[in-house]
C-alpha cells in the first residue's frame, strides 16, 4: 500500500473497472497512484487485462458479408405469416405515369378494337345523361386520355386491373388519388360529346 | 449483407411512417439496423441460426410494438432491449445444459483457420476459444448482456441502464462482477501450474460472497 487514500484490497476491487476504463476520474486517478508504487497489485492488473483481452479477442465483431442475404425477407415473411402484413404492400408509391402505361395501353387498344367491331351491347347501352350528383364523388390525380369503358369490353380487365366503376360514359379514364380504386368519372352531356368525338376518331360509332 | 448507413430519414422519421403504415419505411429500418441486432445476438446466443433467427424475432416484436415506441428515446435503445431481453430467454432456457467442456457437436462452428497459420498454432487457437467460450458460457445472462454491450457495441454504462432496465449503479455492478468471474474462470482454466503468483489479499469471487451489491433495478 503507497497511497494513503486506498488499500490493496481496495485497489484489488476496483481493477475490473478499471481495466476498461470504467472508473469515475476521481477513482482512476487513485488507483492510478497506487498501482504506480504496488508491484502486487500491477501483477492483478496484468492477470485482469489478460482475462479481459481474452473476453474482448472472443467477441464476434465481423459483419456478414455482402453476399449474406438480409433479414428483411424473413421478417417480413414472419409479418405477413402473422396478418401483420397484407400482400401486395400495405402501402403502395403513389402511381405514377410509367406505372399506368400498361393499363393506358390495354384501353388505348379496347378503343381500337372497339372501332373493328361493333359490340352487341353498344345499342341498348348507349349512355344517357347520368345524374352525376348521384355518384361518389372521384378525386382525380391523372387524365389518361379518352378511352371506352374497359369494363364492357374486357372482364378480364375488370378483373386484373382492380378498377371500379361507378357509371360508365364515353369520357376519359382518370386515375383516382393514391390508394383509392380508379374510377370512371360521369360527366354531363356536353363534356361527354367532345368525347364521343374522339372516339369516332379512333374508330368508334 | 452490408452495413446501411444511416442516411436519408433518421430512425424517428421511419418510425413515423412505419406508424403511418409505410412497409418501405420498415423495412429501411431493419435495413439500417439489422447487422446490429445480428451482432448482438452472435454474441449473446453464440450460435448464429439462432442468433439470426433472435434477431428477426426481434424486429417482428418491434413492428409489433410499434405503436407504443417513445420518441424521447433513440431506436437503438428499444432495438438493443429486444434483442437482448430475448437472447436472455434464450439463455435462460438453454443454462441448465452449460458446460465447462467444449462442446463436441459445435467442432467446426468456428473459422479458426488462419492463413499461413502451422497445424498446431491452428489447434492451440482453437483450444483457447473453445475455452474462452466455455468460460463466458458460465456467466449469467445478465452479466454476459452488460460486457456485450459494453466491449462490442462500447456502450456507456448510462444507455446500457436504459436497455436493460437497470440503474446505472447496478449495471457497473453487474460490469465490475462479470469481468471478475470471467477472469476467475479463466485463470481457472488456464490451470493451476500456469497460474500466476496471487496477491496476498486477492480473493475470487465466490457465489456466497457478500460483495456490495445494489438493488436490482
Amino acid at each position: 500500500m503507497t497511497d494513503e487514500s486506498l488499500t490493496c484490497p481496495d485497489v484489488l476491487e476496483k481493477i475490473p473497472l478499471y481495466v476498461g476504463d470504467d472508473l469515475e476520474d476521481l477513482d482512476r486517478a487513485d488507483v492510478g497512484l497506487h498501482l504506480s508504487d504496488c508491484a502486487s497489485c500491477r501483477r492483478e492488473l496484468e492477470e485482469a487485462r489478460k482475462a479481459r483481452a481474452a473476453f474482448v479477442g472472443h467477441l464476434d465483431r465481423s459483419l456478414e458479408g455482402p453476399s449474406s442475404p438480409s433479414l428483411w425477407p424473413a421478417v417480413r415473411q414472419g409479418l405477413l405469416e402473422e396478418g401483420l402484413l397484407s400482400e401486395p404492400r400495405s402501402v403502395r408509391p403513389s402511381p405514377g405515369p410509367r406505372r399506368l402505361l400498361p393499363l393506358a395501353a390495354a384501353a388505348v387498344l379496347l378503343v381500337a378494337l372497339g372501332g373493328v367491331w361493333d359490340w352487341p351491347w353498344q345499342a341498348e347501352d348507349q349512355p344517357g345523361i347520368v345524374d352525376s350528383s348521384a355518384l361518389p364523388a372521384v378525386t382525380v390525380a391523372e387524365d389518361l386520355g379518352p378511352v371506352r369503358d374497359p369494363f364492357r369490353a374486357s372482364p378480364l380487365l375488370r378483373e386484373s386491373s382492380g378498377l371500379r366503376r361507378v357509371g360508365w360514359s364515353d369520357t376519359r379514364l382518370l386515375d383516382a388519388a393514391p390508394g383509392a380504386s380508379s374510377e370512371w368519372r360521369l360527366v354531363p352531356e356536353a363534356e361527354v360529346r367532345p368525347a364521343l368525338q374522339v372516339n369516332q376518331l379512333a374508330g368508334y360509332r | 449483407m452490408a452495413e446501411i448507413p444511416a442516411q436519408g430519414p433518421g430512425d424517428h422519421e421511419l418510425i413515423r411512417a412505419a406508424q403511418a403504415g409505410s412497409e418501405a419505411a420498415f423495412e429501411a429500418l431493419v435495413r439500417r439496423h439489422e447487422n446490429r441486432a445480428l451482432r448482438v445476438a452472435r454474441n449473446l446466443v453464440s450460435n448464429p441460426e439462432d442468433a439470426r433467427d433472435l434477431a428477426q424475432e426481434a424486429f417482428i416484436r418491434v413492428f409489433k410494438s410499434l405503436e407504443r415506441f417513445d420518441f424521447r428515446h433513440e431506436f437503438t435503445t428499444w432495438l438493443y432491449r429486444i434483442v437482448t431481453n430475448l437472447a436472455i430467454d434464450t439463455l435462460r432456457k438453454r443454462r441448465p445444459q452449460v458446460s465447462t467442456a467444449a462442446p463436441e457437436d459445435e467442432e467446426g462452428e468456428w473459422e479458426l483457420a488462419v492463413d499461413g497459420e502451422l497445424p498446431s498454432e491452428g489447434l492451440e487457437r482453437e483450444e483457447t476459444v473453445s475455452q474462452v467460450r466455455a468460460c463466458i458460457d458460465r456467466l449469467a445472462p445478465h452479466f454476459r448482456t452488460v460486457m456485450v454491450l459494453r466491449e462490442l457495441e462500447g456502450l456507456p454504462c448510462t444507455e446500457i441502464a436504459r436497455i436493460v432496465g437497470a440503474t446505472h449503479v447496478t449495471v457497473r455492478w453487474r460490469l465490475h462482477r462479470g469481468r471478475k468471474l470471467f477472469q476467475d474462470e479463466w485463470s481457472r482454466m488456464q490451470g493451476a501450474g500456469a497460474k500466476p503468483r496471487q496477491h496476498p489479499e486477492a480473493r475470487s469471487v465466490r457465489p456466497s460472497e457478500t460483495t456490495s451489491r445494489p438493488e436490482e433495478g
